[in-house]
């Protein structure tokens, strides 16, 4: 039983991580523009996002520490505020775009503007975050957030071409006729959705709060498997349905209210009954992990003491910070910013900045003094080496695309 | 063992395993020919902005102000070396928090802030 409990860790992770609103926007916009030509990028970025996730996992289980304790003590304080600047920027944007995406839920309900929702799903994410432990909000995300399962539903009800949508899953092709420049933006956009940072800090650091042991390596493994592979399912439907629902007929997806078009065309009003729920739940999910995140690699990089199990008054900073980091995104938000730009932008920037917490884990997940028998072995580092390549000509060529682009 | 390798960045953990604060420097007596011996560890407060130049340390003092408020002017905490016990992948000290002296951040932090929000005290 201790065991299904954990693998709830890695399913909320992938749901409320893998499934966001970087997907929700990006991969809309792909399929609107490419059809199944960026496919690819789901099994790329859920093969990374596993090797980077069970490294995480294994980090935490064998040396107790997580992430940030270990990237600082490795790197010093100085290398390892990189990592940290870096990641605290892309954790606050993350926190915007996803309570942005709560509100936009809301909008589509009510018809009153998101920027007149957004302190209410902040204050919401801050409110359960209080009075709420870790388990509980893994438990609600993950099972709201299920029923994004609707997308899947109406890909298998859109019949694709299911041939060609395996054929896409392990070929890139460029399609004729498209901006070579736009497309590895779009590539990139896309790549950085799938791996998120926050996602690795939030497992890694939960991994701690749910007290995981040597006994839980099988665990650990199991969870990222089938969490993220279960996320990815969930991704390529939806770039399946954008493209059956879009591409087909030349239109694009440009805001967040046209996501909901190919499941509302499959199931009608059910069908935008199953999207307002679950876009919010997914969002919901990202916006706590995001949140958690941002104070998560603070406190330990830092010294404070942290963990969602503690009452305020036992890890004040930690409740701090998720206050102030959750104020900022809605000041960021009030802004007026586009939401859907935002998200693109933000996704970008979390795969440009990638490399940064990698090569750290990369470092530590190979030291004996931390890792003992669980240092990663000849294919851990195979793979995560390959990844770790991909990951740096990703950085080096997100700001040029970006410009060459024009900003997609 | 090796100060710099072995011990600066760790965790410092207390005598009950919570966690207090990093070592973010080192207090070295010399005297004289004597070999260096270690006087106490330094964490939080400005320890790590003393390190990256004035501009840095402004905004460090500026954040300080902002969320401990104007009326908090301590500076870095210390802990005597004789409190270590062991080191491994953290620093562990035979004191407890609250004797550690290493809590004047989370203690303002509560005191100013979040000890105010209903619920706080459960």
């Amino acid at each position: 039983m201790g065991r299904l409990t954990s693998l709830s860790l890695g399913i909320v992770t992938a749901v409320g991580g893998f499934v966001d609103m970087g997907e929700l926007v990006t991969c809309s916009q792909a399929g609107a523009q490419y059809r199944f030509a960026l496919l690819w990028t789901v099994v790329v970025g859920t093969l990374g996002i596993i090797v980077f996730a069970d490294m995480a996992g294994r980090v935490a289980i064998a040396s107790g520490r997580s992430i940030f304790d270990v990237i600082r003590d490795r790197l010093g304080f100085r290398l390892a505020l990189v990592p940290l600047v870096i990641s605290t920027l892309v954790n606050v944007l993350t926190i915007v775009i996803e309570i942005c995406g709560m509100a936009l839920a809301i909008d589509i309900l009510t018809g009153l503007s998101y920027l007149w929702w957004v302190p209410a799903t902040a204050g919401l994410v801050a409110v359960v975050l209080w009075f709420a432990s870790f388990k509980f909000v893994e438990n609600v995300a993950s099972l709201l957030g299920l029923v994004i399962l609707v997308f899947v539903a109406a890909a298998v009800k859109l019949s694709p071409p299911w041939g060609d949508v395996a054929s896409n899953l392990v070929l890139p092709a460029i399609p004729a006729g498209q901006d070579v420049f736009a497309y590895g933006f779009a590539a990139v956009s896309l790549l950085g959705a799938f791996l998120t940072p926050y996602e690795i800090y939030f497992y890694s650091s939960g991994a701690i709060e749910e007290k995981w042991t040597g006994k839980d390596i099988i665990t650990n493994r199991v969870t990222t498997f089938v969490g993220f592979t279960f996320g990815s399912i969930i991704v390529v439907a939806m770039m399946v349905v954008a493209a059956q629902t879009f591409f087909v007929h030349g239109l694009q997806s440009q805001s967040f209210a046209s996501i909901r078009v190919p499941v509302v065309s499959a199931f009608g009003e059910l069908g935008l009954a199953g999207f307002l729920i679950g876009a919010f739940a997914v969002t919901g999910g990202a916006a706590f992990e995001a949140t958690l995140s941002t104070t998560y690699t603070l406190c330990q990089y830092f010294g404070w003491d942290w963990g969602q199990e503690h009452n305020p008054k036992d890890a004040p900073v930690f409740t701090f910070w998720y206050i102030v980091a959750l104020a900022i995104a809605v000041l960021i938000a009030f802004t007026g910013i586009d939401p859907i730009k935002l998200t693109i932008y933000t996704t970008a920037l979390a795969a440009f900045s990638l490399p940064f917490t990698f090569v750290p884990l990369f470092i530590v997940a190979n030291d004996e003094e931390y890792m003992g028998d669980m240092k990663n072995g000849l294919l851990a580092n195979l793979s995560s080496g390959f990844f770790l390549a991909v990951l740096c000509v990703v950085t080096v060529v997100t700001i040029p695309l970006f410009i060459l682009s024009g900003g997609a | 063992m090796y100060l710099a390798r072995d011990v600066l960045d760790k965790e410092l953990v207390d005598k009950d395993g919570h966690k207090i604060g990093k070592v973010d420097d080192i207090v070295l007596d010399l005297r004289g020919d004597e070999a260096p011996r270690v006087r106490c560890i330094q964490s939080g407060r400005g320890t790590l902005a003393a390190h990256l130049g004035h501009t840095v340390q402004r905004i460090s003092c500026w954040l300080q102000r902002v969320a401990l408020g104007p009326e908090d002017q301590a500076g870095p905490d210390f802990v005597d070396w004789k409190h270590v016990t062991q080191i491994d992948v953290v620093v562990h000290l035979d004191l407890d928090r609250e004797a550690s002296g290493l809590k004047s951040t989370e203690d303002a932090i509560w005191n100013r802030w979040i000890r105010h929000i209903p619920g706080a005290e459960r």
